[in-house]
């Protein structure tokens, strides 16, 4: 698995000897069993994005569900040009895991007066003891090269789902700094992690 | 276009826009070719961020997964070239919600879809009931939890299947209910995702409200295990009904609700 897209931006993508593409492709022939080796593949990296950023889990199996479908759905629209496949249906999870925490939250604002008893699901604390593999390392070494405004910019941005103007009230930066922050914060992480591979 | 908006690609990238935001955004991508190579890079980057935080998913997901999509084919190739740029949301995307497995036919990228999404609002929230209900179609064939009779689930399925169907959404903290109406099969089914189970000796109870403003019971929802998936075939009439709500009952139901409703869905809009 890549995290990363190694090829330079105005090259052709990802080499057609990408497994992950090979799955896809195949899936968008409606291929079930080529999507359940490519969910058996990715389905620990998309689950765990998807509870990190909404943490209940019964929601984050919803949504890793919809993740799927969508998936499934899209994957003959899948553009190997445009980045690599873990890529893509990572910024899919993401995308619709974000929608998912920001849109409850504006729903429970108005549901306050009709809200349901419900049963608290605990925090899960596998996300603790994750598999680390190598690709964590590698980012997390990538990590420590960012100032800290722009670390905790980044990881409030695509974990908290905050918008960039929330982020910026959050750290108490100046209106418009924290979009800088986040965009020199992942081109920092795409140069170091870039070198290394 | 100006700085301004190019220095929006990260907060992009990690989907920290503004629904304003992200359509000026797009707009400006549509045309930009630096910032369309650069987001591939920075969003290949902001994936990689999640690496450590891998989880094992349940293995009920990897089941329900696959028995879904069992029942929706893949959307096809785009093969004319009409795709490229982000400003035809086209007349296709006016038509009504079709049918639950055919959401709405499919942006050529992420990117369109976005701003299809920002554009369509009111679709896109049709669109996840949609998909909402698809889900539980799915189930329907095989989950015991249903634990209705075969007769009963083709009924609701009939609803669900509803080429007239209208589709109301409620979120409840970790609870997502969705009535779907059908008013030429003049009946609703409820489908409750993850609904906490009612107190001890009390149950959930579903009303039709009548143009008059009175509550009908519609039955009660069976009880059943937390997480889990509920589809309700209400009892009653759905074609002149203004909404329905759901409340919480002592068990074996009341003849008319007894507490503020936890939801209501109001079919005038």
């Amino acid at each position: 698995m890549r995290p990363l897209h190694s090829t330079t931006p105005d090259s052709d993508g990802e080499p057609p000897g990408d497994p992950l593409t090979t799955l896809l492709s195949a899936s968008a022939r409606g291929d079930e069993s080529s999507f359940a080796r490519l969910y058996d593949q990715t389905g620990p990296r998309i689950f765990g994005l998807v509870l990190r950023v909404i943490r209940d889990r019964a929601q984050a199996e919803e949504v890793t569900q919809e993740v799927y479908l969508d998936i499934w759905r899209q994957s003959a629209r899948f553009d190997a040009a445009r980045g690599s496949a873990l890529s893509w249906m990572m910024t899919i999870a993401h995308r619709k895991s974000v929608d998912r925490v920001r849109s409850s939250e504006a729903q429970s604002r108005r549901d306050t007066t009709y809200d349901m008893k419900q049963q608290a699901v605990p925090y899960d604390t596998t996300v603790e003891s994750a598999h680390r593999g190598l690709d964590a390392e590698r980012v997390r070494k990538a990590l420590e090269t960012l100032t800290p405004t722009q670390r905790e910019a980044l990881e409030l941005a695509y974990f908290g789902g905050y918008t960039h103007r929330e982020v910026a009230a959050l750290l108490n930066l100046p209106e418009g700094t924290a979009k800088t922050r986040i965009r020199d914060g992942l081109i920092r992480l795409r140069d170091t992690m870039g070198v290394e591979q | 276009m100006n700085d301004d908006i190019h220095s929006l690609i990260g907060a992009y990238a990690v989907d920290a826009v503004s629904e304003d935001e992200r359509y000026r955004f797009e707009q400006h991508l549509s045309a930009c070719t630096h910032c369309q190579a650069e987001l591939v890079g920075l969003q290949a980057v902001a994936g990689s961020l999640a690496s450590a935080s891998a989880v094992t998913p349940p293995p009920s997901l990897r089941a329900n997964i696959l028995q879904q999509i069992g029942t929706v084919r893949p959307l096809p190739p785009l093969v004319s070239d009409h795709d490229d740029e982000g400003d035809d949301g086209g007349p296709a995307h006016d038509r009504p919600a079709p049918s639950p497995v055919s959401v709405e036919s499919a942006p050529a990228s992420i990117e369109q879809a976005r701003e299809r999404r920002r554009r369509h609002g009111v679709r896109r929230f049709v669109a996840a009931a949609v998909a909402a209900a698809a889900i539980v179609v799915g189930g329907l064939t095989w989950h015991p939890w249903t634990g209705s009779a075969p007769t009963q689930v083709s009924a609701s399925q009939q609803v669900l299947h509803a080429s007239d169907a209208q589709r109301y959404v409620k979120h409840l903290g970790q609870t997502t209910a969705t009535v779907v109406r059908s008013k030429k099969l003049d009946q609703s089914v409820l489908v409750a995702d993850n609904m906490a189970p009612p107190p001890a000796g009390h149950a959930y109870q579903l009303w039709y409200q009548t143009p008059a403003g009175k509550m009908v019971s519609a039955g009660l929802m069976p009880a059943n295990a937390s997480g889990a998936t509920q589809t309700v075939l209400l009892n009653g009439a759905a074609d002149k009904a203004t909404g329905v709500g759901i409340t919480v009952e002592p068990a074996g139901g009341s003849t008319s609700p007894t507490t503020t409703p936890v939801a209501l869905f109001s079919f005038s809009t």
